[in-house]
């Protein structure tokens, strides 16, 4: 207890000195944040379908036309999960994008694309918003859900919207209830990719930027449209068409082998406009896109690490050296010669405790800034190991650096001095 | 020189472990600056390119076609007000007689608007900036397809070997069996540059075609180019996926350039805080100094020139550090870091730092030395 009372007794002396150790050490901890969070941003895209990733089976990129050629449309309307998982019986299950074509009662003459995901893409996928929320998972015929992009329409949340599923043998109106906007440029799963080069997980996504689009994008729910059409087709013949398009997993039995996964992959090329790749393939090359992206910031890493143990061992040395008489004093009335490091340290676990308070306060606030778009902050176990690193560092050197400088010295020494 | 020197010695005897931190500190200061300055470098010109990537589309000819200049002002001519509006066109074949092993396609760049070429805009300006004699092509002469070249000169050797072998005289050069009127000279590629439409209709374009754009190329653009060209001139050229911004990188990058300006200025103030503690150290030396007949302005300039002293040399070591760094680790990483130095840009680094150094130094040791005799020895 009388080591807390002196260290902050001596904190409270040097007010100014530690203020600057104090706002020195967030800036670095703010710093290694926000780096920390721009390679997390990396694994973001990752993480959600890691399972399916290192799973048993064949990522797929359907296009609408075969071989690319635009006079063989070759969109696959009528076949959905179950049809495919049809053709493939030995499959364990299948995760895909799906098309629908629509158009809005303000311009029935431009026919968009929207696409609609199966609830598990929904459940563990949401792309940034800039405003609203993710579709939720909902079999309610009578409210559909949608997500926009930009749009020239002025769609915003909470509009209801009024569209046509372009279907046979006629199409079907009904109207969706806007939840969410998307931020331009916000990665989407599925799109328009044709896949090139080495494929690994960023060709999951597509980045859609209305800029470039020039049409909004509206996401639904696969479940809602399904039930929509089977809602009406009651009463009608109608089917909202929601063929598979982009990307889309196979998943396989663990004991599948390789030669029956090529098999497999064979049998898709038949429809001609699909790419088909083994999962440990775009497995594999996703690790490598991780590791390389880690690799090429590990020296920025490096140096934010450097600046912290310089900025630790300049504080840490001044602090202790200015108070050795004092320390020399508070050896005369008691206190153990040895003792005046834990004073420095608990001096430390002050300043730490304030910065990272600081510091998280200064994270936690920035998505409520002009900044949230410029920093985007990930909070998880990375963040808080680089944070917890850091101040861990620090504590080192605050301990290493009395215990050179006390240690060196006698209390005769000091006050003789 | 000689007390600065005197001083240092004290200092180090006195305080070894703080003169040490002070050295780690300069030396940690002259890597973290100079990469810095690198990763700022680096990632500004990465984004420039990425920004620069999304507003042209880089066109291979396909090699077993024949793209005649006629198939291509078709295809340029087909094209909607709304693409042409905001394009410029590049467009290269490979010209006969220049050789090999040389820069030997002719380049024609220009744009079409309105029903009328005239010269690209950007290339004109900076061909008039360095023009060593005559003008540049007009718009005029671009239109109508005029005789006319603007032809290579360089300082040191005036124009080169291919441009004299297709002299008729000093004004005339003889291309495509055309007599053209060379009507400036200025730094540009080995092959002259002429109107578009002076080259021959059956000229051959077999390299490369680049569409630029004022702003990002959108989809419909997109559509619309690919669409003219599989009418207009079917298989002749193919088209790359159009370059689709990726926000997430340019996040990145913005936050490694504030990272970067951050760190550079985090590391300088270290070496504040500490010489803040030596400058209290010896406050008594300091009033001695003064009854001994120093003035302000002389101690100022003792403390400032210690800090110069101890500073210049350990912080080249750093640099020098550095340069090793930068040719073994960095070069690999950032592909845009090894161009952006140059001994200038170490000596403008440098003398950034100790010119800071010595200013917020000066401000520290002014204020520390407008004390009076007493307090000084009072603190001291």
């Amino acid at each position: 207890m009388i080591l807390i009372k002196t260290a902050w007794n001596i904190f409270r002396k040097n007010f100014m000195m530690n203020l600057f150790t104090i706002l020195q050490m967030t800036a670095v901890l703010v710093i290694t944040a926000v780096m920390v969070s721009s390679v997390c941003i990396r694994y973001q895209y990752y993480t959600p379908f890691k399972d399916y990733f290192s799973s048993n089976g064949i990522f797929m990129d359907w296009t609408f036309y075969a071989n690319s050629d635009p006079s063989r449309y070759a969109f696959n309307d009528m076949m959905n999960n179950e049809d495919f998982l049809e053709e493939f019986p030995e499959a364990k299950g299948m995760l895909s994008c799906h098309s629908a074509m629509m158009y809005c009662s303000e311009d029935t003459e431009k026919l968009f694309h929207a696409w609609s995901y199966d609830d598990e893409l929904i459940k563990r996928f949401e792309p940034e918003l800039q405003e609203g929320r993710w579709l939720s998972i909902t079999t309610d015929p009578r409210t559909v859900e949608v997500v926009v992009s930009e749009n020239e329409y002025g769609w915003e949340v909470g509009d209801t919207i009024e569209l046509a599923a372009a279907s046979f043998p006629n199409d079907m109106p009904f109207t969706a209830k806007v939840v969410g906007k998307l931020r331009e440029g916000a990665k989407i799963p599925g799109g328009f990719f044709l896949l090139e080069g080495e494929p690994d997980f960023n060709n999951f996504y597509y980045p859609y930027t209305y800029e470039i689009e020039q049409q909004p994008a509206l996401l639904f729910s696969y479940t809602a449209l399904y039930h929509l059409d089977s809602g009406l087709a009651k009463e009608t013949e109608r089917d909202v068409s929601q063929g598979v398009i982009s990307s889309a997993f196979l998943t396989f039995p663990d004991d599948f082998t390789e030669e029956e996964l090529f098999a497999a992959q064979q049998k898709l090329n038949q429809y001609g406009n699909v790419m088909s790749f083994p999962m440990s393939e775009i497995n594999e090359n996703s690790k490598k896109y991780l590791h390389r992206e880690l690799y090429n910031l590990l020296p920025i890493i490096i140096v934010l690490f450097i600046l912290a143990a310089v900025s630790s061992v300049s504080s840490s040395a001044l602090s202790t050296r200015r108070r050795l008489k004092d320390y020399a004093i508070y050896y005369i009335t008691g206190l153990q010669w040895k003792h005046c490091t834990l004073v420095n340290l608990i001096q430390s676990v002050v300043i730490s405790a304030i910065s990272a308070v600081a510091a998280s306060a200064i994270l936690f606030a920035i998505p409520y800034t002009a900044y949230k778009d410029t920093f985007k902050i990930i909070w998880n176990p990375y963040l808080f190991a680089a944070m917890g690193g850091l101040v861990l560092l620090y504590f080192i050197i605050s301990m290493m650096m009395p215990v050179i400088i006390i240690g060196r010295s006698s209390p005769k020494q000091i006050l003789t001095r | 020189m000689k007390q600065i020197l005197r001083n240092i010695r004290m200092f180090l005897r006195r305080e070894k472990m703080i003169f040490t931190v002070m050295v780690i500190c300069i030396f940690s200061s002259a890597l973290i600056l100079n990469f810095a300055y690198g990763l700022y470098q680096n990632f500004n010109t990465q984004k420039m390119e990425d920004n620069a990537d999304l507003q042209e589309i880089v066109i291979d000819i396909d090699d077993d076609s024949q793209l005649t200049r006629k198939e291509f002002q078709t295809y340029i001519e087909s094209l909607s007000e709304d693409v042409l509006q905001n394009m410029t066109v590049f467009v290269a074949g490979t010209l006969e007689g220049v050789g090999e092993d040389t820069y030997n396609t002719l380049d024609c760049r220009f744009e079409y608007y309105n029903g009328k070429y005239k010269v690209m805009e950007e290339y004109r300006e900076n061909i008039e900036k360095s023009l060593h004699s005559g003008r540049m092509i007009t718009d005029e002469e671009e239109n109508s397809g005029a005789y006319v070249a603007l032809v290579s000169y360089d300082d040191a050797t005036g124009r080169n070997d291919f441009i004299k072998s297709i002299m008729k005289d000093e004004d005339t050069i003889i291309l495509f069996g055309r007599e053209y009127e060379i009507i400036g000279e200025a730094p540009t590629t080995i092959t002259p540059s002429i109107p578009f439409l002076s080259v021959p209709e059956d000229f051959i374009f077999d390299d490369i075609v680049i569409l630029s754009f004022d702003n990002v190329i959108n989809k419909p653009v997109y559509e619309e180019l690919k669409m003219q060209a599989d009418t207009v001139i079917p298989e002749k050229l193919i088209f790359p996926e159009l370059d689709l911004p990726d926000p997430d990188s340019i996040t990145l990058y913005n936050n490694i350039i504030l990272i970067s300006l951050l760190i550079a200025v985090l590391s300088l103030l270290n070496f504040a805080m500490l010489y803040h503690f030596v400058l209290e150290k010896r406050s008594r030396d300091l009033a001695i100094m003064r009854i001994c007949g120093c003035t302000k302005r002389r101690a100022l300039l003792i403390y400032l020139g210690e800090c110069a002293v101890l500073s210049v040399p350990v912080y080249l070591i750093g640099t020098g550090l550095f340069i090793l760094l930068l040719d073994h680790v960095f070069d690999d990483l950032f592909i845009y870091m090894k161009q952006a130095y140059s001994m200038q840009v170490y000596l403008i680094i440098f003398i950034g730092y100790i010119l800071l150094m010595l200013l917020i130094l000066g401000i520290m040791i002014s204020r520390h030395i407008s004390k009076t005799i007493l307090q000084e020895w009072k603190e001291g």
